[in-house]
């Protein structure tokens, strides 16, 4: 029993060392631009080397805005209430990064939009909204400060209305 | 005889302490990390929160539920750095992580949260109390197997992530490293650097001393000679990316370290 129990074990360790050293080769060969077919699952796995490789000029940030329900008041809030994270780690969910490259970003986008606006209405019941526009807005970067030139070099890009 | 080779390297008996000390290390670091998510554990994981799962449908649970899961997954990782029952509370731990994961961390594509996943893994498949446990079976050896995975993917981490620096012309450039210092999460240490106004040619050398240090990390760690020099190194290179870049998540690459030294017990 217990030499049937080891065999097992032994058994699952190899078929994870395989799993293991052909996700980690097919990503780091993607670094290089080749593709190795690669099931999703160890794609995500094993995806732990784009560290630091992204390089910006700009500054990125979420802009959330609620229209207060039956006015044309449009409240802002900062996208830190509900995302109270780094500012990349803020970005990535948002722009729905895991899933950039098809209509399940923009999927991801309303169901974020949709939970904000929920949210919002849960703890503001004197207050609730009926709309919610979620925005990029971008900005140059500068030595002195993350927000030093947001107020007058600001870009807006819409990301989701409802 | 291929064959042997391979069970010779992943299942060899080794010394228990190695693989004891990666539970600690990465215990204590899952710990304080979760711990992070104190203030947020209503908004980031139960169903009245702004989260989005990946690769899953919508099964947030309700505020209370998603409290005593969060707990749970907090009290397991004590449990498993103090190695209380490991054989039980690893695949537990493993489980609860995976959950938030699914949840909430997984929508962002950072390589802690992976490289944790890929070590808690691993670890579900190893003998984890065999020394340096509060609650374990004390052993002379254990299977080499869940200290060879930490290794490899220690030693894949560096090395992948230089690889995949050299094809971007900003790292080619030293524009990287600059961009980084004065970038949204860049810390006061960070802009206090970059207001020192170095020439292009430091954050060049800078930047080539990175993609050298990730592509040689591996190799230095294996090697006997030069591994308590890259240990060192590396800490010292995380602790940096901790403080200038405020981004402790990377610190998780140090409870791999010891992976390194499991080597055959002198007696056997």
């Amino acid at each position: 029993m217990a030499a049937d129990r080891s065999r097992v074990l032994e058994a699952a360790r190899n078929v994870f060392a395989l799993l293991f050293l052909y996700g980690n080769v097919a990503l780091i060969v993607f670094g290089t631009g080749l593709v190795v077919p690669t099931p999703r699952f160890l794609l995500v796995a094993f995806n732990v080397f784009g560290v630091f490789t992204l390089h910006e000029e700009i500054n990125r940030e979420i802009l959330v805005e609620l229209r207060l329900a039956g006015t044309d008041e449009w409240i802002v809030h900062d996208a830190s209430e509900y995302a109270p994270t780094i500012v990349w780690k803020r970005l990535e969910r948002f722009q729905a990064h895991r899933d950039v490259h098809g209509p399940e970003a923009r999927e991801a986008q309303r169901v974020l939009a949709e939970k904000i606006k929920a949210r919002y209405n849960r703890l503001h019941p004197e207050r609730p909204a009926d709309r919610i526009r979620v925005s990029l807005q971008t900005w140059p970067r500068d030595a002195r400060g993350y927000t030093v030139r947001r107020e007058q070099d600001v870009r807006t890009e819409l990301l989701y209305a409802d | 005889m291929r064959t042997d080779a391979w069970a010779r390297f992943w299942h060899a008996p080794v010394a228990p302490h190695p693989v004891a000390a990666c539970r600690i290390l990465l215990g204590v670091f899952l710990f304080g990390y979760l711990l992070t998510f104190w203030p947020d554990v209503e908004l980031s994981f139960s169903r009245q929160g702004v989260y989005r799962p990946v690769f899953v449908p919508d099964y947030a649970p309700a505020p209370p539920l998603a409290w005593a899961l969060y707990l749970a997954l907090l009290a397991a990782s004590a449990l498993f750095a103090a190695g209380v029952r490991t054989a039980f509370v690893a695949p537990v731990l493993f489980a609860l992580f995976l959950h938030h994961w699914f949840l909430h961390l997984g929508a962002v594509r950072s390589a802690h949260d992976s490289l944790v996943l890929v070590c808690l893994a691993a670890l579900t498949l190893g003998r984890l109390d065999g020394a340096w446990a509060l609650a374990g079976r004390p052993a002379a050896t254990v299977s080499a197997w869940p200290a060879r995975v930490l290794a490899l993917q220690s030693a894949a981490l560096y090395f992948g992530a230089g690889i995949w620096k050299l094809p971007v012309p900003a790292w080619r450039s030293g524009e990287a490293i600059a961009g980084f210092l004065i970038g949204p999460d860049a810390g006061a240490p960070a802009r206090w650097i970059a207001s020192l106004g170095f020439p292009p040619s430091f954050y060049l050398v800078a930047s080539w001393g990175v993609i050298a240090f990730e592509l040689l990390m591996g190799p230095a760690l294996f090697w006997r000679r030069t591994r308590r020099v890259a240990v060192a190194l590396g800490v010292l290179f995380h602790v940096s990316i901790a403080v200038v870049l405020t981004l402790p998540e990377f610190l998780v690459a140090i409870a791999l370290y010891p992976a390194f030294f499991a080597e055959r017990p002198v007696h056997s």
